[in-house]
């Protein structure tokens, strides 16, 4: 599986990087990354051809996040707390990346897919959401994001 | 010269949006650069348009992970997403087992309608929310199915 190894060191950063800036969080971007590259070592094993690979990986990251963010959408009171301590523990993150997590997951997985310049296409392919509506979402999605970070901004300053 | 040719109407953001990006043909393309340059009220959205999605870049690529180290590659039968979050207490376990039994004539006849699909993994996970005080038939289960291309392809919540 010289092809696996290879694939790995050349991608694991592009997925790590995608996990991250749609999780804002360093600890479960490397957990998603190791499961991408497990999924593509089970696809390799099964012989399955994978005819773009940058495509594929960002379709199954996203893919992954999204199934995480469902699976901890139920998540306690007390949960909710002592991650809130924990994060105010940690150096405070990317502005972009505290926004886009207040953001809903269909606008939040389209925008991270913008910022790694990927076409239309493509983006409905992964998300699901009509060809035809991108343009309209991701405008919308835009400028929901930018009244958020202009919202977080002005409660810095408060 | 007139500001607005009566032919052309003003752009929506989505017209905008899809012009900065380049996802349309030449002709449309030649006749929305014909509208902005008549339209000033157009040509400035466009102009806040672009601003907004330069911010935008341009404060995502500050996310640098340059400095990460790639970790060796460990294989792993279970994925992290099916293992973490939720170390379950033995009877919680107990409890998944009933659950389980008695919701897997359901997930059969799930996996029969999604073998197209490629089945990938199926997660076992117990409700974050279980709590010791409630009596077993009020916890809740959830089963996720996921495919080869890791999307969720049925997610079955389980309240006995
Ligand atoms: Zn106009």
């Amino acid at each position: 599986m010289n092809n696996f190894k290879d694939t790995y060191n050349t991608y694991y950063k592009l997925v790590y990087r995608f996990a991250f800036k749609f999780l804002g969080d360093h600890d479960n971007a490397a957990d998603i990354t190791q499961d991408v590259f497990l999924h593509l070592y089970n696809q390799l094993k099964l012989k399955r051809e994978i005819y773009n690979i940058k495509a594929w990986l960002y379709k199954v990251t996203s893919n992954l996040c999204m199934t995480f963010l469902n699976k901890n959408k139920r998540i306690t009171k007390q949960d909710y707390e002592k991650l809130a301590a924990y994060e105010a523990d940690n150096e405070k993150n990317i502005e972009v990346v505290e926004a886009l997590k207040k953001m809903n997951k269909r606008d939040r997985i389209l925008l991270t897919l913008y910022s790694e310049d990927i076409s239309y296409k493509k983006m409905a392919d992964i998300t699901g959401i009509k060809f035809t509506s991108i343009g309209k979402t991701l405008s919308r999605a835009l400028k929901k994001l930018k009244h958020e970070m202009e919202r977080q901004q002005q409660q810095m300053h408060v | 010269m007139k500001w607005k040719d009566n032919n052309s109407k003003c752009m929506s953001d989505e017209m905008i949006q899809i012009y900065i990006d380049n996802e349309i043909d030449a002709f449309e393309k030649a006749g929305m650069e014909k509208h902005f340059a008549e339209c000033k009220n157009c040509n400035r959205r466009l102009y806040e348009h672009k601003k907004m999605i330069s911010d935008f870049k341009q404060s995502i690529s500050l996310v640098n992970i340059e400095s990460i180290e790639i970790p060796e590659f460990k294989y792993e039968k279970t994925p992290v997403i099916a293992r973490k979050k939720h170390r379950l207490f033995y009877w919680k376990w107990a409890a998944a087992a009933v659950i389980l039994i008695a919701s897997s004539l359901f997930i059969h006849e799930k996996l029969n309608t999604n073998s197209q699909n490629d089945v990938q993994y199926i997660i076992f996970d117990m409700s974050s929310e279980v709590d010791a005080n409630k009596p077993l038939h009020e916890q809740t289960m959830s089963i996720y199915i996921i495919d080869k291309s890791g999307k969720q392809i049925e997610t079955i919540i389980n309240n006995l």
